[in-house]
């Protein structure tokens, strides 16, 4: 070796050699490769140009993983399949955060105001602007009117689209079509509008419809039993979501954008209303801050009823509610639940509107006044409903640790669905947050008792009655988010058998009074809940190929590619158009698959006894200790994922023993079981529950504050989180605090100014965590109505997710999915651990982590 | 070629005395070759061959010789090697091969007549060994090829026959008989039309008796020679040689002795007048299980239920899956036996005027078991279709295979006869042949010398499942016109109706005893196509009446001057006049290309000429009375036109080359050529059309689309727009 080598390259080589087996545990075999393997690449390659050297350099975070790991005899596999990963998937840019929306002014107008507001403050101003927008653009609209050639052309492109749905091609002239009518989509999506989404929506049903008609036409073999029973259950899957998929469309054709109306500006004109915070068994600290919020409310004191409705009949709400100065009714019995406490409260108040939160939701102190002026416009309105915001994360938001740069699970529901529903006169009661007509619920006898889900039903009978109702899209109010996945999945299960139940003893099809859009508004909401089976079919259909050979869909893999890709290509781009700002492409599938398994159950069940199932109440404001993995509720999962484990090992024999003639539809159905097998992991990951140690949900925001000191001196910072009992600040520079320290905290509410008295408890270079020290009832109004009450923040939170981009979004997918087998394989015993531990060390590393 | 009858090939000559006493004696010499249809090699690993013949219910066998005309290997051990011939099992001789091996030989083994049946099996082994110990017994170099010259001889002697109607159809056709059916008809000089129409029945009959082997119905006004025959006569119209029977009070089937001889029977189909005849015909057709003794009245024949189209026996059901079960001729024919398996054969009529998209294909459902191949490497099962290579399964040793579906393609395209087709298809149509060859590799004997293994050789089995289906529902029933490959083929249009009650026959005046020949021929190929009697078809000597009647017209001998025009495709005219049309072969092709295009195919050349010598045609057109109708005439002016026109339509292979809108007969061969007006029968539902016109316009659909999305979606718009207008205003509902 000396003869080969100059003694400095040779030096070189037995430092890293040493430095392998030494400092970094190598074994001799392991280290010699490795020496063998540099010496290669230094000989070989001119690893000391700059364009290597910079490769090195920007693969060099990626890389740090492996590097921390003791030197294994397949490192080389391991770098050699992180360097494919690096080049074929360009690692993920940081996402930018944005905080100049967080960051945005307080308002300007000056005036000092006393608690708790007498004289409300004019949100109506604003109100009034936005109305005017509307009404103008109203009057263009209504200046054409309805002619009859335009029917006769609809008459004629309904001819024409039974034309295009039926027409059979062969694979070729197919597969022009499809390039055709995929390269129409591509060229539409880019057009800005809302006729550019109505076209894609139109063109993404036909496409859908041609889909379904050819499987139901061309695709089913009568011949052999289980193929037509496996082929017709997929076939019945594949129906429901075609049904679910053009519904929704239906749905969120053109979502309203309502804007709030204005109020008379004689605020004597202004009607009564009962605000009623129903609770059964949530702690003091979950209901204190929504009672407090309501109290700042901003609206004439005399006309505000505030009632809290204690199931719980609990001493320490009593004595609360007298403090604070607002109703306590409680009753008897616990007959239906919420519905019947706030029927029983109906019977012992007599305003003539009724505002309903969840103990849980702080409502802002502009509720009242954004959400009343429609039902004086509209004498009909029973029902105002506004979005449902959640400060907390949920579940899926936690565990997968994609809080606030993705939007939620229930985004989608009051970003667009609801406000779609709206259209069609069918935006529906979701149980808090909204207001609603006395008279028009003493005509339907009061929220509906019959179903666990009272909300819903509610506005079910309001619509029968004829009466309207709408949503306002501005998130008034926010609350916590269910805490763990059972808790989450134990609601979903909730919402699932109450709509089953509905749709059994109520179905909104048949019975009188609703249009036919609000029909099959509320059947989606229903037909929605019933995707468990579905769901469950389609994570298994390939495994019926695969495993039991059996041709589920009795076609040619190239003919099932050519139909099937433009259908999901299609609905893909037009829902990614569509809810792009409301749900990130392929994230419905993870959250179906979660929940797949648990509903499928109770609506089955439901559906053949409606009058079976009791209430569950959601469970919010846990605690979760540690990290853990949920074995419970992952069991399913992980049986599917066995279940499609198997069907890959199947897809692998057939490839190799199979007849030639099968091998692309092994391939199809192997891509597919691949593609189940990152749903379920995503599944997985979701289950592996992340640790949530603060009782009091810090909410991220970046607020303009300030800091006075004992000394009088005062220093403008920056609030970036807050919570009930306190705070967390950016300072300007560091050093200005200590621990222990007393200082006033300064924050903006409505242009005055409010001094909080706190005390440091932890400082981090610029970064300082406050406590706030006990406030009296006043201060503690005005504390929550300069943060949790504040006007704009939810709303400004929602604008700062970011738009969807599909493919990114797969990507995300691949990485949750890939993640939740590591998961798996952190809680896995330690017997199963090593083996796959190592077989998972070759799976490539993203390059940003999230934190 | 034309000229031979076909039942000549295997028959010699009978040498029949006119000695009434003395039963006739025939001599039948049977090529062992045509009896095996391949040529004969036995092996060390096909050791056996069999040989299948029949022998005539009415006949029995006096002597029988096998002429054998063989060459062994010379590689063959003296002491061990042997041919062994088997009859009907038993062991009837054994040809030692000492000496002389590698040179022609010949053999003559007698064979015991008592030990000859009905069926026969006559079966060659060879034990062949070309070492005494260490054998590889399929080694190449055993082997004995039996000659072409090889012949079974036979002597047979006719028996006298009882008067028994409840042998019908014996002694007039025999299924143990393989030659076409021969079978005159005697009628009564000028038949009158209903005599000609149940001779027609009575021929259709005979016909789908006769089924594959082909039929032949010469007609006398006289006694036929001393052959079996039929006879028609009504009180006022006999034969001569019937003059003096007693009359008949009703519808009568009677078989009587030939008057020259008892070895032959006549077949009397009596009656007081024509519509007796007919009934009796039809009597004879659809209740011959009824009948017995030696003379039967018949009192009332009543088809109950009419027949629906396409419902012929013999055509594969098109409003269902039709399960292989269904397709069985003969009991044991889905399965099969031995070291080596012949071919599973399964044939099948699919009615010819399926409307089949270019690449339809049809589903076979195929399951079979088998027993499990010693190795499986090469072990497979071949499917074919008309003889032609479809697709190949591996044999595992699971014994049962089920691959799900096969495809076969279903062509419409021949039809037209544009082009010569040789892939694996189904013909409509035609009688098709779907063969299953489950061939076993076999792995015997040592392939290392010095080193023996004994191997018992165990026979293999192989069955197909009859529940496997074959579905042709859901083809609309059209096609495009003319198309004289179905006629000649399927008896189409005329058999879309089995019972052809659709069909009207027009024959000429006074029809020659040639045309009536031509016409019971025909009638009887009809029937055999169909598998079902023509029980309804009607007659007329009058095209006037035609006008009237809503029917397929089947016309003999020449059109009327009336429906000739100068379009008229070909006409044969007095003096041996001849004028034809032709289109070129590049318009007939171009016009084939798309099956819903019915232009006319244009003619670009006209000949009229004079010649002698025969020249018959079959011309298909359009009927000129109603739409959808054809007519299809068998053109022939003169008897030796009329005498080629039968003698080729009696001719498989010749049928084979009749397509087109005419065919042209000379004694040469037979032209076929497309030309002239065309249109369609059937009936296409009018999404199918569409739809088959637009498969081929992916741009244009897709522009379709591209617009009607846009117009509903711009509807859309403005109704959403006013909705949700309404809506946010004050003034809502």
């Amino acid at each position: 070796m000396t003869l080969l080598l100059k003694p400095r390259a040779l030096s070189g080589l037995r430092r890293h050699y040493r430095d392998l087996r030494q400092r970094r545990g190598a074994g001799p075999v392991t280290a010699w490769l490795y020496c063998a393997l540099w010496l290669l690449g230094w000989t070989l390659l001119r690893l000391e140009g700059p364009a290597w050297q910079w490769l090195l350099r920007r693969l060099a975070p990626t890389l740090r993983p492996l590097q921390r790991r003791r030197p294994g005899i397949a490192d080389p596999l391991r770098y050699l399949i992180q360097f494919l990963w690096l080049i074929l998937l360009r690692p993920r840019q940081p996402r930018p955060r944005t905080a100049e929306h967080d960051a945005a002014p307080p308002r300007t107008e000056a005036r000092r105001r006393h608690l708790p507001s007498a004289i409300p403050i004019p949100w109506q101003r604003h109100i009034a602007g936005l109305a005017k927008r509307f009404d103008a653009k109203a009057r263009a609209a209504h200046s054409g009117h309805a002619n009859w050639p335009l029917w006769t052309m609809g008459a004629l492109a309904a001819l024409m689209m039974a034309l295009v749905i039926t027409q059979p091609f062969t694979l070729g002239a197919q597969a022009i079509f499809v390039v055709l009518l995929a390269g129409i989509a591509l060229l539409v999506q880019r057009i800005p509008g809302r006729l550019a989404a109505l076209t894609l929506i139109v063109l993404s049903a036909t496409v859908s419809c041609r889909y379904l008609w050819w499987r139901y036409t061309a695709t089913l073999n009568w011949n052999d039993p289980l193929d037509v029973t496996c082929g017709l259950l997929l076939l019945g899957a594949e129906t429901y979501t075609w049904l679910i998929l053009l519904l929704g469309y239906l749905q969120t054709l053109w979502p309203l954008n309502r804007p709030p109306a204005a109020l008379p500006d004689d605020t004597t004109q202004w009607p009564v209303v009962d605000l009623m915070i129903p609770t059964y068994d949530e702690s003091l600290e979950v209901v204190r801050p929504t009672v407090l919020a309501a109290l700042g409310i901003d609206w004439p004191h005399d006309k505000l009823r505030i009632h809290l409705l204690d199931d719980g009949r609990r001493p320490a709400f009593r004595e609360f509610a007298a403090a604070v100065g607002v109703g306590y009714i409680t009753r008897d019995d616990h007959r239906h639940a919420k519905a019947g406490n706030l029927n029983h409260a109906l019977t012992v108040t007599d305003a003539e509107f009724v505002a309903v939160f969840d103990s849980d939701h702080v409502p802002q102190r502009s509720f009242l006044q954004m959400t009343l002026g429609w039902f004086l416009r509209d004498p009909r309105l029973a029902l105002l409903q506004t979005p449902h915001h959640f400060f907390s994360p949920d579940p899926f938001e936690r565990n997968l640790g994609h809080f606030r740069r993705m939007p939620n699970e229930n985004t989608l529901f009051y970003g667009l669905v609801q406000d779609g529903n709206d259209l069609w006169n069918a935006s529906f009661f979701c149980g808090s947050c909204a207001v609603l007509r006395r008279a028009a619920l003493e005509s339907i006898g009061g929220f509906a008792v019959d179903t666990v889900t009272e909300d819903a039903h509610t506005s079910l009978r309001l619509h029968r009655q004829g009466f309207t109702s709408a949503y306002l899209r501005l998130p008034q109010a926010a609350g916590l988010a269910t805490e763990s996945l059972a808790a989450h999945i134990g609601q979903r299960i909730r919402w699932a058998r109450g709509m089953a139940q509905i749709f059994r003893l109520d179905n909104p099809l048949t019975g009188p009074g609703l249009s036919a859009a609000q029909r099959l508004c509320y059947l989606n909401a229903m037909l929605h809940f019933f995707s468990g089976v579905p769901r469950l079919i389609f994570l298994t259909a390939p495994l019926a190929f695969l495993l039991l050979h059996a041709y589920i869909i009795y076609a040619p893999a190239v003919a099932i590619l050519l139909y099937v890709m433009p259908h999901m290509l299609h609905s893909g781009i037009t829902n990614a158009r569509l809810q792009g700002h409301y749900r990130h492409s392929f994230w419905s599938e993870v959250y179906e698959a979660v929940l797949a398994w648990y509903i499928a159950r109770p609506t089955t069940a439901a559906l053949l006894n409606p009058r079976k199932g009791t209430f569950n109440v959601t469970a919010k404001g846990g605690l979760i200790d540690e990290n853990y993995f949920d074995w419970t509720i992952s069991r399913p999962y992980l049986l599917l994922i066995a279940l499609n484990l198997a069907g890959v090992a199947a897809a692998v024999w057939r490839l190799y023993a199979g007849p030639t003639d099968e091998v692309a539809t092994v391939l199809v159905s192997l891509a597919w079981t691949f593609y189940n097998l990152i749903i379920l992991g995503g599944a997985v990951a979701v289950a592996a529950e992340a640790r949530q140690v603060r009782r009091r949900h810090r909410v991220e925001v970046a607020l303009p504050a300030a800091i006075e000191l004992a000394d009088g001196h005062a220093y403008p910072c920056t609030l970036h989180d807050y919570a009930e009992g306190g705070v967390g600040l950016s300072l300007p520079r560091a050093g200005l605090l200590a621990v222990d320290q007393k200082v006033s905290l300064l924050l903006r509410c409505d242009a005055r100014e409010q001094a909080f008295e706190a005390r440091v408890t932890n400082v981090n270079g610029a970064r300082a965590g406050l406590e706030l020290a006990p406030m009296t009832l006043p201060e503690h109004i005005d504390y929550i109505q300069s943060t949790f009450s504040r006007a704009d923040t939810w709303t400004l939170w929602r604008e700062s997710i970011p738009e969807d981009r599909p493919m990114q979004s797969f990507a995300d997918i691949l990485s949750l999915g890939l993640e939740g087998y590591r998961r798996l394989l952190l809680h896995a015993p330690p017997t199963l651990r090593a083996p796959l531990a190592w077989l998972g060390s070759f799976v490539p590393h993203r390059e940003t982590r999230r934190a | 070629m034309l000229a031979g009858w076909a039942l000549a090939s295997a028959t010699a000559a009978s040498a029949a005395t006119p000695d009434d006493a003395t039963p006739p004696i025939t001599h039948r010499n049977l090529p062992l070759t045509e009896l095996t249809r391949s040529p004969i090699e036995l092996t060390g690993l096909v050791a056996t061959q069999r040989i299948d013949f029949g022998v005539r219910n009415d006949r029995l066998v006096t002597g029988a010789v096998l002429d054998l005309h063989y060459t062994p290997s010379p590689a063959l051990l003296d002491e061990l090697s042997q041919l062994k011939v088997y009859l009907n099992d038993e062991v009837v001789g054994v040809v030692s091969l000492a000496p002389d091996r590698g040179k022609p030989q010949h053999a003559r083994v007698a064979l015991d007549p008592r030990l000859i049946r009905d069926y026969n099996r006559l079966r060659l082994a060879l034990v062949g060994h070309y070492k005494e110990i260490c054998e590889n017994p399929v080694h190449t170099s055993i082997w004995l090829d039996v000659g072409d010259q090889s012949r079974l001889e036979l002597t047979e002697q006719a028996l006298p026959l009882a008067n028994a109607l409840a042998r019908l159809p014996r002694p007039f056709f025999d299924t143990r008989d393989p030659n076409p059916l021969d079978l005159p008809i005697v009628l009564p000089r000028a038949p009158t039309l209903g005599m000609q129409r149940a001779g027609g029945i009575v021929a259709s009959w005979f016909g789908t008796l006769a089924d594959w082997r082909g039929q032949h119905f010469p007609v006398t006004f006289d006694l036929p020679p001393r052959q079996h025959a039929v006879v028609l006569a009504t009180n006022d119209a006999r034969p001569d040689f019937l003059a003096d029977y007693p009359p008949v009070d009703g519808p009568t089937l009677e078989i009587i002795s030939h008057p020259e001889t008892p070895y032959a029977k006549l077949l009397l189909i009596l009656g007081r007048h024509d519509d007796d005849l007919v009934e009796a015909a039809r009597a004879l057709a659809l209740g011959d299980v009824l009948l017995r003794g030696q003379s039967a009245q018949i009192d009332e024949v009543d088809p109950l239920t009419p027949r629906q189209p396409y419902d012929a026996p013999k055509w594969v059901p098109t409003d269902r899956p039709v399960s292989l079960k269904e397709l069985v001729e003969y009991p044991g024919q889905l399965q099969v036996e031995g070291e080596e398996l012949d071919p599973i054969e399964v044939n099948l009529r699919v009615p010819p005027d399926l409307f089949v998209w270019e690449d339809d294909l049809i589903d076979l459902d195929l399951g079979y078991r088998y027993t499990p191949p010693a190795t499986e490497e090469g072990s497979r099962l071949d499917v074919a279709i008309n003889g032609e290579f479809l697709r190949s399964f591996p044999l595992s040793g699971e014994g049962s295979g089920n691959p799900g579906s096969l495809e076969v393609p279903l062509l419409q395209d021949w039809l037209g006869g544009g082009r010569k087709v040789a892939i694996p298809a189904l013909r409509l149509g035609a009688a098709n042949r779907l063969s299953f060859a489950f061939n076993y590799a076999n792995r015997v004997g040592g392939a290392e010398p010095d080193r023996c293994i004994t191997v018992t050789r165990v026979p293999n089995r192989a069955a197909l499942d009859t529940s496997s289906t074959l579905d042709f529902s859901g083809y609309p029933h059209y096609l495009r016109m003319p198309a004289l490959r179905t006629f000649a083929t399927a008896g189409f249009p005329f058999s879309r109706l089995a019972d052809l009650s659709q069909t009207l026959v027009v024959m000429p005046p006074s029809p020659s005893a040639e045309q009536l020949s031509s016409l019971f021929d025909t009638l009887g190929r009809i029937g055999a196509q169909t598998g079902y009697p023509g029980v309804a078809v009607r007659l007329t000597d009058d095209w006037q009446q035609a006008r009237d009647v809503d029917a397929d017209i089947l016309a003999f001998g020449s059109l009327p001057e009336s429906l000739e025009t100068h379009q008229t495709v070909m006409a044969l005219g007095p003096d041996a006049r001849s004028r034809l049309r032709l289109a070129s072969r590049d318009a007939e092709i171009a016009a084939q290309r798309e099956p819903l295009d019915d232009s006319a195919v244009p003619a670009d050349r006209q000949v009229t000429l004079s010649a002698h010598g025969p020249l018959a045609a079959v011309l298909e057109r359009q009927s000129p009375f109603f739409e959808a109708r054809s007519v299809v005439a068998l053109l022939a002016a003169e008897p030796a036109d009329q005498r080629l026109l039968n003698q080729t339509l009696a001719t498989p292979s010749a049928l084979d080359q009749i397509s087109g809108s005419v065919a042209v007969i000379r004694d040469s061969g037979i032209t076929s050529n497309s030309v002239g007006e065309r249109y369609y029968v059937g009936h296409l539902p009018w999404t199918t059309w569409l739809w088959y016109h637009l498969s081929r316009h992916p741009w244009l659909i897709a522009a379709i689309a591209g617009l009607a999305v846009l117009i509903v979606a711009l509807l859309l718009w403005q109704i959403l727009r006013r909705l949700a207008t309404r809506r946010l205003s004050d003034d809502e509902e």
